[in-house]
C-alpha cells in the first residue's frame, strides 16, 4: 500500500515538474539520486563515469518533462534511461574500463579500511579479496544479466519491474536471473566453502 | 516441488531468510538444492559488502548548471519541436528555393564588369633620392664615354 502511494506520489511530482515546478524536480532528485548513482556505479564500476551518467539520466528526465505521461511507474522510466545509458557506456568503453576499474578498486579498498577500524588487517585483506571477486564475477556476466542482478539485489525490484525496465517479459527476467545467479554461484562457490570451513 | 522450482523460489526470496515448509523439506532430502541454497546465501552475503560510494557534493550544482544553460535555448528547442512534423518537406522546400534562385540569376546575363583597381603606392622620399642618384650616375657614366681621351703629352 505504501509502495503504491509512493509511486503515485512520484508521478504527481513529475506532473508538477511538467507544469514548471522546479521544487518537485529537486524532490525527485533528492529521492532517487543515490539509488541511480549506486546502480550506475555497480554497472560501470567507476564512480566518475557513474556520476556523469546519472547527470545525463536526470537531465533527460527534466528535458522530457513536457511529454511525461504517468502511464508507467516513474522508477521504471528512470531505471530504463539509466540502464540504456549504462549499457551504451559499457559497450563504448569496454576496452578502456580495465585500468580504470583497477584504480577504483584501490580507492575503494582505502574507503573500506576507513569504514571499519575494528577489523584486523588479515580480515580486511580477506574481505577486500572477496569483494574484488564478487565485482569481477558480476562484471563477467552478460550485460542484461548484470543489470537484472543489480536491480534485483540492490534496488530490490521485483520481476515485473525489472521486466519493464529491460523491455522483456517477467518470465524472461526469471530466466535471466536464474542463469545469472547460477553463474555467480559457480564462480564464487569457494566463498560458501570458506565460510563453512 | 522440483529442484528448479526450489532454486527459483530461493532466488525470488532475494536473501530473505524465511523458508516455506515445502522448500525446507525439499532441502532436507536434496543435497544439490541444499548446496545451491548455501551458495546462494553466501553469494548474497558477499554482495552485501559491495557498497557504493557517496555521491559527490557538487552533483546537484553541476546538474542545475547544465539545466540552466539549456533553458536559455529552450525557445529554439520549442520551435524545432514545432517544425519537426514538417521535416520531410524541408528538402523539397530547399530544392524550390534553389530553382527560383537559378531562374532569377540567369547565367550569361550582362553584368557590369568592374575594372581592376589600380593601386598606386606612394614612394618613399628615400626611394626617390636613390632613383635620382642612380640616374645621375648613369648620366655621368655616359659622359665618360663621350669625353675624348688625352694622350700622355696632353695632345688630343
Amino acid at each position: 500500500m505504501e509502495a503504491v502511494a509512493a509511486l503515485e506520489h512520484d508521478a504527481e511530482l513529475m506532473l508538477r515538474v511538467k507544469e514548471g515546478d522546479e521544487a518537485s524536480f529537486e524532490m525527485l532528485l533528492e529521492k532517487y539520486r543515490h539509488a541511480v548513482v549506486s546502480y550506475l556505479y555497480r554497472m560501470v564500476q567507476n564512480q566518475g563515469v557513474a556520476e556523469e551518467l546519472a547527470q545525463e539520466v536526470f537531465f533527460r528526465v527534466y528535458r522530457s518533462r513536457g511529454s511525461y505521461e504517468p502511464t508507467a511507474k516513474f522508477t521504471t522510466w528512470l531505471f530504463r534511461i539509466a540502464t540504456h545509458l549504462a549499457l551504451n557506456s559499457i559497450r563504448d568503453h569496454r576496452n578502456e574500463r580495465g585500468q580504470e576499474s583497477l584504480d577504483e578498486t584501490d580507492r575503494e579498498a582505502g574507503a573500506i579500511q576507513v569504514r571499519d577500524h575494528r577489523r584486523n588487517r588479515e580480515q580486511e585483506m580477506l574481505a577486500e579479496a572477496r569483494l574484488e571477486e564478487v565485482r569481477r564475477a558480476v562484471t563477467g556476466l552478460p550485460d542484461k544479466q548484470r543489470a537484472a542482478v543489480l536491480m534485483h539485489k540492490y534496488q530490490e525490484m521485483d520481476y515485473l519491474q525489472i521486466a519493464a525496465v529491460l523491455g522483456c517479459s517477467a518470465s524472461a527476467v526469471k530466466s535471466l536471473l536464474f542463469r545469472a545467479y547460477e553463474t555467480l554461484r559457480a564462480r564464487l562457490s569457494h566463498l560458501a566453502e570458506g565460510r563453512a570451513s | 516441488m522440483n529442484c528448479q522450482a526450489v532454486v527459483e523460489w530461493i532466488i525470488a526470496q532475494s536473501g530473505r531468510p524465511s523458508l516455506s515448509a515445502e522448500v525446507e523439506s525439499h532441502l532436507w532430502v536434496c543435497p544439490t538444492c541444499s548446496q545451491a541454497y548455501l551458495e546462494q546465501q553466501a553469494l548474497w552475503r558477499a554482495m552485501d559488502g559491495w557498497e557504493a560510494p557517496e555521491v559527490s557534493a557538487g552533483f546537484d550544482r553541476r546538474l542545475f548548471t547544465r539545466i540552466g544553460k539549456t533553458s536559455f535555448w529552450a525557445p529554439l528547442d520549442w520551435l524545432l519541436r514545432l517544425l519537426r512534423p514538417l521535416q520531410p518537406a524541408f528538402p523539397a522546400a530547399l530544392a524550390g528555393v534553389l530553382l527560383v534562385a537559378a531562374v532569377v540569376v540567369q547565367p550569361g546575363r550582362d553584368l557590369p564588369v568592374e575594372e581592376p583597381a589600380i593601386t598606386v603606392q606612394a614612394l618613399d622620399r628615400e626611394d626617390v633620392r636613390q632613383i635620382e642618384a642612380t640616374l645621375d650616375d648613369i648620366r655621368m657614366l655616359s659622359e665618360f664615354e663621350i669625353l675624348p681621351v688625352e694622350d700622355q703629352e696632353g695632345k688630343l
